[in-house]
């Protein structure tokens, strides 16, 4: 972990590095004459070796400093904090609708390999693999929004009971996108589980069918789908920033896309950072998860 | 005169395969009374396991019976509900498999997979399957139950999984234990403690043994009854001490003669020559006339019915020629 | 049999729209990029099969010339990162040692980065274009076929024909590419044609953030944000370009799925 997170600030460091004008130029706009660009550099620090910049840098990020936006000059810092709470959620929401429509299907689906079900199933991921996630996300808006009217189709709300509903919408294109990631590797791991040994241990002892599937084959599954959510985060949180966008919420990506336009860099350099720290930071949740559902996995 | 516990008569197993249907049994009878001890013996792809899984209706999703019956204390298990097949089976009848680490659940303590069925199925106390799952792993050897009760399979060493594979199996206190070749994983050493377990269980507690294997040593060691299997049909079948002694079908004799010295510990795979038929094709032929020692003109022109001879059965037509076959087959092999 | 179906009907598909797209002005005699402000919001009809935009273009032109730009960007932009992964891979798992903990370990670094993020960075860079697209999937998805190509050599590298082809002393250039890469790159040309599908996903949710092909080009994802605000009455306007992505998503599925079971047997 410590080697990723080293090759994630160089890589940071060196996105914002390579943009191609002077910073200065942007912050002065009209104003801007070689004396004040040069006042300016000094004090960001740009007129210094790259070396001393990026341990700057790094001795910023570790005193929870990530610069002023240029734009409005509140602590960027501050602005992703605010934000939290929704990138939690989405991921959260997310995550368990894609797992309560992922496993149930599978299992299904492998409980009688090649019939209707099954094929159905298998069609899922062959479709579902192919839809852009912002069009899922407008379809949801037509569909629940605008059709029947029962979950907001914009912002994020100030309540908790708000925000939950209008997390809905937006997880629910996260889980649809997912979904069928989960699916393809689902059904192999449940066929797997169906046909293993221990199973049919668990069947010749005449344990309930209910109990057998609860017990025997449920956890086991839930294992399976840890494990290839653990290989998708990164597209997760990804499709995340992009999906934010769709339901107008004014959150991290939102905010990495809209500084774009206005030249923002400290923001753009934060942002990128947030993202790529939440996504060691799940996978890590995630092999903690993995390792208190699963005893022969032990965390070093 | 009671029926017999378990009674298979001409079952009939077909195995869907990319390559077409496959008839992996062809027609098995025989019968199973308490304390019987039988083993089932033939190479891989012979159907022995498959005859296993289809009687304990264990049979995978591409596989099917399509033939014969079986009952179970008299009592035509075809005939009944799923629900009901499954009690009447599990009730007398469990099963241990080849591989026990991939038949214990890994996620699943030991302790709580042994008690599993005095607490779910026999609706036991808690507390009370609890102490029938430390008794059970006294039983079969698990020394220190209460500190490994918690362990997860993983933890354990292959003997020791089996030993708790097979407490699992005698939880339900079965009449008959199906043993899938419990001991081909194992290493020699703790292959003689399973068996010296299995052979106890079956002196005390006289527990029914149907034992499938590739091991004609083991079969020797442990059963008093042997069926050859070959090609999804029984080909010899027999006492343990006729048959070994007296083989009265080629394929048979054969597997003795490869196997070292039955009556020695030394386990190995036998090997004969020359490769089994292709059960997707229908069947015209003994088929264990191309690897055969004395085949002739007859063995091509139809398959042979498993038939009483003097002490055992056999399904050949040269049977009554045993006699003669070690000189044949040396002279053969000389020729060769 | 089943198999080769599946890769024909997939190819059959793809093949189709590829033509439409390359004789899209002999199919359309509209302009994609010129404006009727007159004829705004159309529905459907004759004359405009899926109606007008909201400055009046025809959506069925848009449609087709959006798959010139879509397909020949999703198609070629994921050869750099198939080029680019597939070596690292091989010299990754070759070497061994030092050289493969250094490319795994960045591996791991732009596997923590999101792919649109990552894109959007590049954006911030380079600006919006072509240009950043093709740099941000080549940087994004070099990663995957660097890790299969890296696995399936580390198993082929202790099969018999190539402890074989390293005895008898042939240089090592040869061993990798004569002998190790032909059987290990199956699996890297059935992911390739998903990634196909994950970099026209890219092109067009970038479209559709005002970050991908600039407009006016007619593109599919900056067609479902344009068409976005008529969702309540001119619903077809974001639901058509989505549709002709998981077209192609489909079509890219069946020839993956085909070669999967081609390459199995």
């Amino acid at each position: 972990m410590i080697p990723v997170l080293f090759g994630i600030s160089i890589a940071v460091f060196a996105i914002v590095h390579s943009i191609p004008g002077d910073p200065a130029d942007v912050l002065l706009g009209q104003n801007a004459t070689p004396a004040k660009i040069k006042i300016i550099n000094h004090q960001l620090g740009i007129d210094r070796p790259l070396i001393i910049q990026y341990f700057n840098f790094v001795s910023d990020i570790f005193h929870g400093s990530l610069g002023i936006s240029f734009y409005n000059h509140e602590p960027v810092f501050s602005l992703i904090l605010a934000r939290l709470p929704m990138t939690g959620m989405l991921l959260t929401g997310g995550v368990l609708l894609s797992i309560l429509i992922a496993l149930p299907l599978s299992i299904l689906a492998a409980s009688k390999r090649g019939a209707l079900r099954d094929q159905v199933v298998r069609a899922i991921p062959i479709i579902g693999l192919g839809m852009p996630q912002v069009w899922v996300g407008v379809m949801l808006i037509l569909l629940f929004g605008l059709k029947f009217q029962i979950f907001p189709v914009s912002g994020f709300g100030d309540t908790f009971p708000e925000r939950l509903r209008s997390i809905f919408l937006p997880s629910l294109t996260i889980a649809i996108l997912l979904s069928p990631i989960l699916i393809r590797s689902l059904r192999a791991s449940m066929l797997e589980i169906l046909d293993s040994d221990y199973v049919l241990t668990a069947r010749s002892k005449g344990i309930s069918t209910a109990r057998i599937t609860r017990v025997h084959v449920l956890r086991n599954a839930i294992i399976a789908s840890v494990t290839v959510l653990g290989i998708n985060i990164a597209y997760l949180v990804g499709s995340m920033v992009v999906v934010e966008r769709v339901f107008a919420m004014a959150g991290t990506g939102s905010l990495m896309v809209d500084s774009i336009a206005r030249r923002d860099y400290p923001i753009v350099q934060g942002v990128t950072l947030y993202f790529a720290v939440v996504v060691v930071i799940v996978s890590l949740i995630t092999d903690l998860i993995h390792a208190a559902l699963d005893p022969r996995v032990v965390l070093k | 005169m009671n029926p017999p516990l378990i009674s298979v008569q001409n079952l009939t197993v077909e195995i869907k395969t990319g390559r077409g249907l496959l008839k992996a049994i062809r027609g098995v009878s025989f019968d199973v009374n308490p304390g019987d001890a039988i083993g089932i013996v033939g190479e891989s792809g012979s159907g022995k396991s498959i005859t296993l899984k289809a009687i304990l209706d264990l049979l995978p999703t591409n596989a099917r019976v399509t033939g014969g019956k079986i009952f179970i204390n008299g009592q035509d298990v075809s005939a009944l509900k799923p629900k009901a097949r499954r009690a009447l089976l599990s009730e007398n009848c469990a099963m241990i498999f080849q591989d026990a680490i991939a038949a214990l659940n890994p996620v699943i303590k030991i302790g709580d997979q042994i008690a599993e069925v005095p607490r779910y199925r026999l609706g036991k106390s808690e507390e009370e399957s609890k102490n029938i799952a430390l008794t059970l792993m006294a039983k079969v050897g698990i020394t220190d139950g209460e500190s490994r009760y918690d362990l997860y399979p993983h933890q354990l060493s292959g003997g020791l999984r089996q030993r708790v594979a097979i407490a699992i199996a005698l939880s339900g206190d079965p009449k008959i234990l199906f043993c899938d070749e419990p001991t081909t994983a194992l290493d020699v050493t703790i292959q003689a403690q399973v068996l010296r377990l299995l052979k106890e269980l079956r002196e005390n507690s006289g527990l029914g043994i149907v034992f499938v294997t590739h091991d004609l040593a083991v079969v020797n060691e442990l059963c008093d009854d042997i069926k050859v299997m070959y090609a999804g049909k029984l080909v010899e079948t027999g006492t343990v001490e006729n048959v070994f002694t007296r083989p009265t079908h080629p394929y048979t004799f054969s597997l003795l003669k490869a196997a070292p010295d039955p009556d020695k510990a030394v386990h190995r795979l036998f090997t004969i020559s020359g490769e089994a038929p292709n059960l997707t094709q229908p069947v015209t032929a003994c088929p264990f006339a191309p690897r055969c020692f004395a085949a002739s003109d007859q063995c091509q022109s139809s398959e042979p019915e498993l038939l009483p001879m003097a002490q055992s059965m056999s399904a050949c037509f040269h049977s009554e020629n045993h006699v003669n076959w070690a000189s044949e087959d040396s002279q053969k092999s000389v020729a060769r | 049999m089943k198999s080769s179906k599946t890769l024909y009907v997939g190819a059959g598909m793809l093949g189709l729209l590829a033509l439409v797209a390359i004789f899209a002005p002999l199919i359309s005699h509209y302009d994609p990029t010129e404006q009727d402000l007159m004829n705004t919001l159309l529905g459907p009809s004759i004359h405009h099969w899926v109606g007008t935009d909201p400055l009046g273009r025809d959506v069925f032109t848009r449609l087709i010339y959006g798959a010139r730009v879509d397909l020949a960007i999703g198609l070629s932009a994921v050869i750099l990162p198939y080029i680019i992964g597939v070596c690292l891979g091989l010299l990754s798992a070759w070497k061994g040692g030092k050289t493969d903990s250094f490319i795994m370990r960045i591996v791991d670094t732009f596997l923590a980065f999101p792919f649109y993020v990552l894109a959007i960075a590049l954006v911030f860079i380079f600006g919006p274009g072509i240009k950043s697209i093709i740099v941000a999937i080549t940087l994004g998805g070099w990663v995957a076929y660097c890790r299969i190509v890296r696995s399936n050599v580390l198993v082929a590298k202790e099969q018999d024909y190539i402890h074989a082809a390293r005895l008898t002393g042939l240089p090592d250039r040869r061993i990798l590419f004569r002998h190790m890469l032909p059987n290990v790159i199956s699996q890297s040309i059935v992911f390739a044609m998903s990634d196909i599908v994950l970099s026209i996903l890219a092109i067009v949710s970038l479209g559709y953030l005002g970050l991908g092909v600039p407009v006016p080009t007619a593109e599919w994802g900056s067609m479902i944000q344009e068409g976005q605000p008529y969702i309540t009455q001119q619903w077809w306007l974001a639901t058509v370009p989505g549709l002709m992505v998981v077209y192609v998503g489909l079509s890219l599925s069946l020839i993956g799925d085909g070669l999967v079971a081609r390459l199995e047997r």
